[in-house]
């Protein structure tokens, strides 16, 4: 079934309809929630918070084509929701929590300087360097999932990678 | 050398190396169990809010125009005026010059300048169908400071409001302003110079005269006679007019435009930071109003700012447009150069993101734009590298 008459029915109240259509990128959202709450329980927790939220709010969504951009935006919301109840700084370190020891010795000294070098930027510059790069976003849904200019997007990871290369003493052109 | 984009590379590796929670599908199918669609008055709230909002907004301009029959409410505004006073109170001293600031505010008023604040600063919102970043070319803050002849600190000390009849109708600020610091030493400290900057307060009937309403519409002589006791703000693109008493960081260049009054002035290109202390005044209300590089500009600290800027006019040094203009000169070919009007009038444009050409060839970062003005037209040369090697040449006839 195509995404819009699923999109369709689940604005009718098919919740199923509706389960259909996030588990067509599951793998996205899984990812979107995991950036955010570094952990697999955490981030499942946040996809149920947004499939409840989807369902009461889905009668407000007009264009059914924009159905996954709406929804991701609301998944950024329900981490950042969780995050903010369990009292923790959104705190979007990278992703290597569970894998570390998974990691070659190169692979694993990598992550180290990565996280080095990711603690020194503030929330907002981590939130789209994960974005652009873990989830491989372009800057325009970047700008859409936050609700941020492009302009935004852009000088945000700019300014990181710049400040990114500057801790590691290349020059920055 | 570790490249930052190999490692952040590793980062979607990792990623991709999650495996997706099997019970996923599962959880979301528990979470709507016994969930039902909220009830009509909830899923409307949003609305009826907004609705009551609209008609507390209509009811509060309303009692506006019973009352003073004139917009601009803020203008008496005690309120706002000693917040803003108190605001100034905190900022930076000046810088020591041998200016006898009052003397010279006291002067300005006798030419007819207003010299105190009042009413509400910075933070006029021009109309939100202004989207800028949609009609006008965004500047970079390394556009900006190649492009102008100088970057200055100051306060002002008194401004007037025109209208530019012989030019193009706009409404401009004319503002005199006590330099404090020149970054690139064009000016020094204590120099009183004249800058002028689109948009400004005036009478509606100016408003009507100058955008030739009376001539399209026929608008009672009653009214007409009531419009020349109400202001308007007109042509505030920037939603940023100029006050006395501001404190400002500015860019300014040439003022080949108009002449007002035969004054030596400058024209204000780029935004008007304001400042107070150390904090950055220009707080944007809805920032899909204003171009987005000039976030460069508004975001963070006066001093981050002025760093940057210091920097960037370090650089500039290294960047010639007489030999912009030369390279260009040599890019032409003999019935070109004939054509051109006068070789040092070009005008020379530094675009760090490139421009779009016709047909969406877009040039590299960091083009130089030679423009020329010829007998028939314009040509234009397009200039990269720090060598000025030639990318492309195009005429455009007028």
């Amino acid at each position: 079934m195509e995404h819009k008459q699923l999109a369709a029915m689940a604005r009718q109240g098919d919740k199923e309809a509706l389960v259909q259509l996030i588990m067509v990128e599951q793998r996205q959202y899984y990812q979107l929630a995991y950036v955010y709450m570094k952990n697999q329980h955490d981030a499942l927790d946040a996809i149920q918070d947004m499939i409840v939220a989807l369902y009461e709010n889905i009668h407000s969504l007009k264009n059914a084509e924009s159905f996954f951009t709406w929804s991701k935006v609301i998944l950024v919301n329900c981490c950042k929701n969780l995050l903010r109840k369990r009292k923790q700084i959104v705190p979007l370190d990278n992703i290597q929590e569970e894998k570390d020891s998974r990691l070659e010795v190169g692979k694993q000294e990598e992550m180290i300087l990565l996280e080095g070098l990711m603690s020194k930027l503030s929330n907002k510059q981590r939130e789209v360097v994960n974005l652009r790069y873990a989830l491989d976003l372009d800057y325009q849904t970047i700008a859409e999932i936050l609700k941020i200019p492009l302009g935004t997007v852009k000088s945000r990871i700019f300014s990181s990678l710049k400040q990114m290369k500057e801790s590691i003493g290349g020059e920055f052109e | 050398m570790i490249e930052v984009e190999n490692l952040l590379g590793s980062l979607k590796t990792e990623l991709n190396q999650l495996n997706i929670p099997a019970e996923m599908e599962s959880r979301m199918r528990i979470a709507l169990e016994n969930r039902s669609l909220p009830s009509l008055p909830r899923r409307y709230w949003k609305a009826g809010l907004a609705v009551s909002l609209l008609m507390l907004l209509v009811i509060w301009f309303q009692r506006d125009n019973i009352a003073d029959s004139k917009i601009l409410t803020f203008f008496s505004n005690e309120k706002s005026r000693v917040q803003e006073q108190n605001v100034l109170e905190t900022s930076l001293p000046m810088a020591k010059s041998t200016v006898d600031v009052q003397k010279e505010k006291e002067k300005l008023a006798q030419e007819g300048y207003v010299i105190k604040r009042e009413g509400e600063n910075s933070q006029e919102h021009s109309d939100s169908s202004f989207a800028l970043a949609d009609i006008m070319y965004v500047s970079t803050l390394k556009d900006i400071v190649y492009n102008s002849k100088s970057a200055s600190k100051g306060e002002v000390l008194g401004i007037k409001y025109f209208v530019a009849s012989n030019f193009n109708n706009l409404a401009y600020t004319k503002a005199k302003v006590l330099i404090t610091e020149s970054y690139d030493q064009k000016y020094k400290a204590g120099d009183i110079i004249t800058i002028i900057k689109t948009g400004g307060i005036i009478t509606h009937y100016e408003q009507i005269v100058k955008d030739e309403i009376d001539k399209k519409f026929q608008i009672p002589q009653a009214d007409l006679e009531e419009s020349k006791h109400k202001l308007v703000v007109a042509d505030n693109y920037d939603g940023n007019l100029l006050y006395p008493e501001d404190k400002i960081v500015f860019f300014d260049s040439q003022n080949p435009l108009f002449e007002e009054d035969g004054e030596d002035s400058s024209f204000i290109i780029g935004p008007v930071v304001k400042f107070s202390g150390d904090e950055i005044l220009n707080k944007v209300k809805d920032k899909r109003d204003v171009p987005f590089v000039w976030e460069e500009f508004y975001s963070g600290s006066l001093s981050d700012l002025e760093g940057r800027i210091r920097q960037t006019v370090e650089r500039k040094k290294s960047y010639s447009k007489d030999k912009a203009q030369q390279a260009a000169y040599q890019a032409l070919n003999d019935t070109q150069r004939q054509a051109v009007l006068a070789l040092e009038s070009a005008d020379v444009l530094y675009r760090e993101k490139g421009i779009y050409e016709e047909r969406g060839i877009k040039t590299p970062d960091g083009t130089i734009q030679v423009i020329f003005k010829t007998s028939k037209g314009f040509i234009t040369v397009d200039l990269v590298d720090d060598n000025y090697k030639v990318f492309g040449v195009r005429e455009v006839r007028s």
